[in-house]
């Protein structure tokens, strides 16, 4: 059986599991609706007559009033509709909850809130229903579904409180400890979309030279993240794998508290809020000072010196101009700054590196209609990265300086327009111009003898601006079909230009379906071609490359299906295939990808991969409750390989069986959350050394490098655990937590160090290698107070 | 002999080992030998053979008392008060009740609920009956907040 069979086979059997399921809805509807009704009849007889019909419909005489009459005979032959028909002119409205619960309630109540999820699915206007095939809602009112809810959010285990971190348990997500940045179902880190309140971040993450270790938004600021990872819709593009979407906390007149302070072993933060004008504006400033001294000396060796600080200032001011306009301004800053000095026998490092960002964005949203709605965003980013840094061991010696600054203007609108209940229409455009000044300069000489017999100069650097511009449009079309199935069909056209007339022109069609039978099962299914476009700061400088390339292109399938099941468990299956091509040389080191100087060093290597495809399946099965314990286990069989000359090569980050799962106990006063993630080993090159006898007596030794990523390390475990505990006092809440980062202190192979030449018996020699290690075992205590 | 005498309470026996825990009223235990022993509200007396140990103060509240929650009959809303819903939730978790005032009060008792909680875990059908009433119920450490937290 051929691959692609495997799959489609996989298909077909999940297919087959639900068909009969499928045929029973379409015979009977169990939301059809057959009653005498009259104008002027009350609500509540209606109400009533409902009860009286097996429809369980709660409400009370709070909201439904006596006075409150229908108007007019309704038309509506289907229970939602029925409901909105007859409940709209009073300002109310039903939500549908997860056991099928119809609830009245005032139309101002959220259809998600903290203490109880209710599943709005079946009273979903065409604008809200959701057509992406992979989403995965964390934190967000008002979604229908959601993974976590924010409160699970901030309890579950997640280094330095990023919570941009915590999706790397996730299905589909892979990438090692060492990186906040994402590889999303097989694609590479860059390859997905960071956005805060809509805003494209193009700096999201701090201590590049340490592989972007955290993200610039850290969880007491996150009321909601919208994780895409497959399946985008129209108004995606520029990014092939995903979308982490961040909504920031917005404040309200009624929130219990509106000021925060927090200090823990990594960070010290702090955060006030506030309404105006007769709660019609809203505003909120936080402001985080990171050190993260205390997990780098555990990390680093005893005559090494790591220094990691970090700042980020946001500030987000919101105002309702009327009953359909409304503007928000939002301000991000991040500053970073780590210093890396070592000394010892073999060793002589000294490194510093900045970087700097500013975003700065207006929204502005307008209703022409109800049913005509506009969005549009305009934002402008400068990011600054420096890097400053000598280094000398045994087998090379580099200087590098570097200091590159980028400008950025982005402006996007949105449109929608619901047409009737049945279709949706949406269009926009993106303009966006960024600019850059690259100063680079290396200089590197490799003499290790296993790699080269003559010693290796390196020198080269770059003093260019670049100016790239993009201009993209969509339009879509959403079409409830039939009561269950929904459609949407769309497509963009981008056109970027970049410097010496460099001019490209892609169009990328988007297909969506969800099939929705009974309140239990729902099918999702996309296909897609995306392009991904050099960005101005992707520039390669640091390997000598000076020109930019034709966007990456990936066509992509997905299909997933979810079934619901009583007492809040939810089984969900995703299988996706993803085809790249098109795809530009990158730059890799084989052994140790963690270097301050990684681009001359002498396991860099350029790989020429124009293909590569990923597929995979991801099985999640989750369990809501709110008390005692809640939680969910995933399991992810994927593969990720490329093209390299004919072969087919592992990419770096696939990681081909993981078991993942979150759990979390809440009790009175706490709340343990346990995280864990298992996987097979990741991809690593073998090295080794082939001796020959010289003439004259002695022994020749030469390096020996096997095929490309063809072994692995040894499999990946780790637990994390975290105890929160919060305490009233008489106006504000104490909360505390006990962190600890891989708590069975597993020794997680991620790379080879170093390597060396030691003598062996009988005038023999052979190699050895150290091995690194991801994180060791973390422990963080902290502490907020909530005023 | 544990006798009842209107109150809400659990008895945990494991060989010659008794335990009476009593949430509300008051429980006499009286043993084949001994004079009968009162045990109040908040009291925990373990007994084996002829040793007694007392504990006092505990609180109605919390998870050594959920299970009691979970087995007890679900309350009937159809057509009846807020008002009786509130002290009933307050009753079966050994929560105290704090209105937000005196008006909220007298209007819990005006406020009819119609439909069913039936197979609801405290946190949802508190949360439901504030979606369709309007008024805010909140559980905290051993205290229903009805209407919003007392300034």
């Amino acid at each position: 059986m051929t691959r692609r069979a495997k799959w489609l086979a996989i298909l077909c059997a999940l297919a087959s599991g639900v068909g009969a399921q499928e045929q029973r809805a379409a015979t009977s509807d169990p939301a059809a609706v057959s009653i005498p009704l009259r104008a002027g009849a009350s609500l509540e007889s209606v109400l009533v007559a409902l009860n009286a019909r097996g429809f369980r419909i709660v409400y009370s005489s709070a909201l439904v009033l006596p006075t409150m009459t229908l108007r007019e005979v309704p038309t509506a032959t289907r229970i939602d509709e029925l409901l909105r028909e007859i409940l709209t002119p009073w300002n109310l409205r039903a939500v549908h909850a997860a056991n099928g619960d119809w609830l009245i309630v005032s139309y101002a109540v959220p259809t998600t809130t903290a203490e109880v999820s209710i599943d709005d699915d079946r009273f979903e206007t065409i604008e809200t229903i959701d057509v992406t095939a992979s989403r995965t809602r964390l934190a967000t009112a008002g979604a229908s579904e959601t993974f976590l809810d924010r409160e699970d959010v901030q309890r579950m285990p997640h280094l330095a409180d990023d919570a941009v971190r915590m999706l790397k348990i996730l299905p589909g997500v892979t990438g090692g400890d060492f990186t906040a940045a994402l590889n999303i179902r097989g694609g590479r880190r860059e390859e997905a979309l960071l956005s805060v309140d809509g805003a494209e971040i193009h700096n999201g993450f701090h201590f590049r030279d340490i592989d972007g270790a955290l993200s610039v938004l850290d969880t007491n600021l996150v009321q909601g993240i919208d994780f895409i990872t497959g399946g985008m819709t129209a108004e995606y593009g520029d990014y092939m794998s995903g979308v982490v979407g961040l909504q920031s906390r917005r404040p309200t007149p009624d929130d219990e508290y509106r000021n925060g302070l927090g200090i823990s072993f990594v960070s010290a933060y702090g955060r006030t809020s506030g309404t105006f004008a007769d709660d019609r504006g809203s505003w909120l400033v936080s402001a985080r000072r990171g050190f993260l001294d205390v997990l780098t000396e555990r990390v680093v060796a005893d005559d090494e010196t790591l220094t990691p600080r970090y700042t980020d200032v946001f500030g987000a001011a919101n105002f309702e101009l009327g009953e359909r306009s409304s503007l928000a301004a939002r301000v991000l800053m991040s500053d970073d700054d780590l210093k890396f000095i070592t000394d010892d026998e073999g060793d002589d490092i000294d490194s510093a590196g900045t970087g700097r960002s500013a975003h700065l964005w207006f929204e502005f949203d307008h209703g022409w209609t109800d049913a005509l709605q506009m969005n549009t965003l305009v934002a402008v980013a400068t990011v600054n990265q420096k890097r400053d840094a000598n280094g000398a061991d045994d087998e090379r010696f580099s200087i590098l300086r570097s200091d590159n600054d980028f400008r950025f203007l982005d402006l996007k609108q949105d449109w929608s327009w619901a047409l009737g209940d049945h279709h949706l229409p949406r269009w926009g455009f993106n303009v966006n111009r960024q600019e850059g000044d690259y100063d680079y300069a290396l200089v590197s000489r490799i003499t290790d003898p296993l790699v080269t017999p003559v010693p290796i100069e390196i020198a080269y650097g770059t003093d260019m601006d670049v100016r790239v511009n993009k201009f993209g449009a969509y339009a879509s079309w959403r079409s409830r079909i039939t009561d269950a199935l929904t459609a949407e069909a769309g497509a963009r056209w981008d056109s970027y230009e970049y410097p010496d007339q460099l001019k490209f022109d892609v169009v990328s069609p988007r297909l969506n379906f969800v099939y929705d039978f009974g309140l239990a099962n729902e099918w999702r299914a996309a296909w897609s071609v995306v392009y991904q476009p050099q960005a101005a700061n992707e520039l390669q400088v640091e390997d000598n490359i000076t020109q930019f390339f034709e966007p990456e292109r990936s066509e992509q399938f997905v299909i997933g299906y979810t079934r619901r099941f009583k007492r809040g468990m939810t089984l969900r299956v995703d299988v996706y295939e993803k085809n790249y091509s098109h795809l530009r040389a990158r730059f890799e080191n084989l052994l140790d990808p963690i270097q301050l100087i990684p681009e001359g060093a002498a396991d860099r290597v350029r790989i020429d991969a124009p293909e590569a495809r990923a597929h995979g399946v991801e099985v999640t099965f989750r369990r809501d409750a709110e008390r005692g314990l809640s939680g969910w286990v995933s399991l992810s069989i994927a593969e990720a390989r490329e093209n390299v000359e004919g072969d087919w090569q592992s990419r770096s980050w696939e990681q081909e069986q993981t078991l993942a799962f979150g759990s979390s106990w809440t009790g009175t006063h706490w709340n343990v959350s346990l995280a864990g993630l298992f996987h097979s080993g990741t991809p690593t090159t073998f090295i080794g050394i082939e001796t020959t006898p010289l003439p004259g007596g002695g022994t020749g030794v030469a390096g020996v490098v096997g095929e490309r990523n063809a072994d692995h390390m040894a499999p990946y475990t780790r637990v994390d655990l975290r105890a929160n505990r919060d305490v009233q006092l008489r106006n504000s809440k104490l909360s505390l937590y006990l962190e600890v980062t891989n708590l069975l202190n597993s020794r997680n192979e991620c790379c080879v160090e170093n390597y060396h030449l030691e003598p062996g018996r009988n005038n023999s020699v052979f190699l050895d290698t150290e091995i690194g290690y991801y994180l060791p075992m973390l422990p963080s205590f902290g502490i907020q107070w909530e005023f | 002999m544990v006798r009842h005498v209107g109150t809400q309470f659990q008895v945990h026996v494991a060989g010659n080992n008794t335990r009476v825990r009593v949430r509300e009223g008051r429980v006499l235990l009286t043993r084949a030998t001994g004079t009968p022993t009162d045990i109040a509200a908040g009291d925990e007396l373990r007994v084996a053979g002829e040793d007694m140990q007392w504990q006092r103060g505990l609180p109605s509240f919390g998870t050594d008392w959920e299970w009691s929650a979970g087995i007890a009959p679900a309350l009937e809303i159809e057509n009846r008060p807020l008002a009786e819903f509130v002290t009933w939730m307050a009753r079966e978790h050994g929560w105290q009740i704090q209105y937000r005032d005196e008006t909220l009060q007298h209007r819990t008792l005006d406020i009819r609920l119609h439909g069913s909680l039936d197979q609801l875990d405290a946190a949802a059908m508190l949360e439901r009956v504030a979606l369709v009433t309007g008024v805010s119920l909140m559980a905290r450490e051993g205290v229903l907040w009805v209407g919003g937290r007392a300034q």
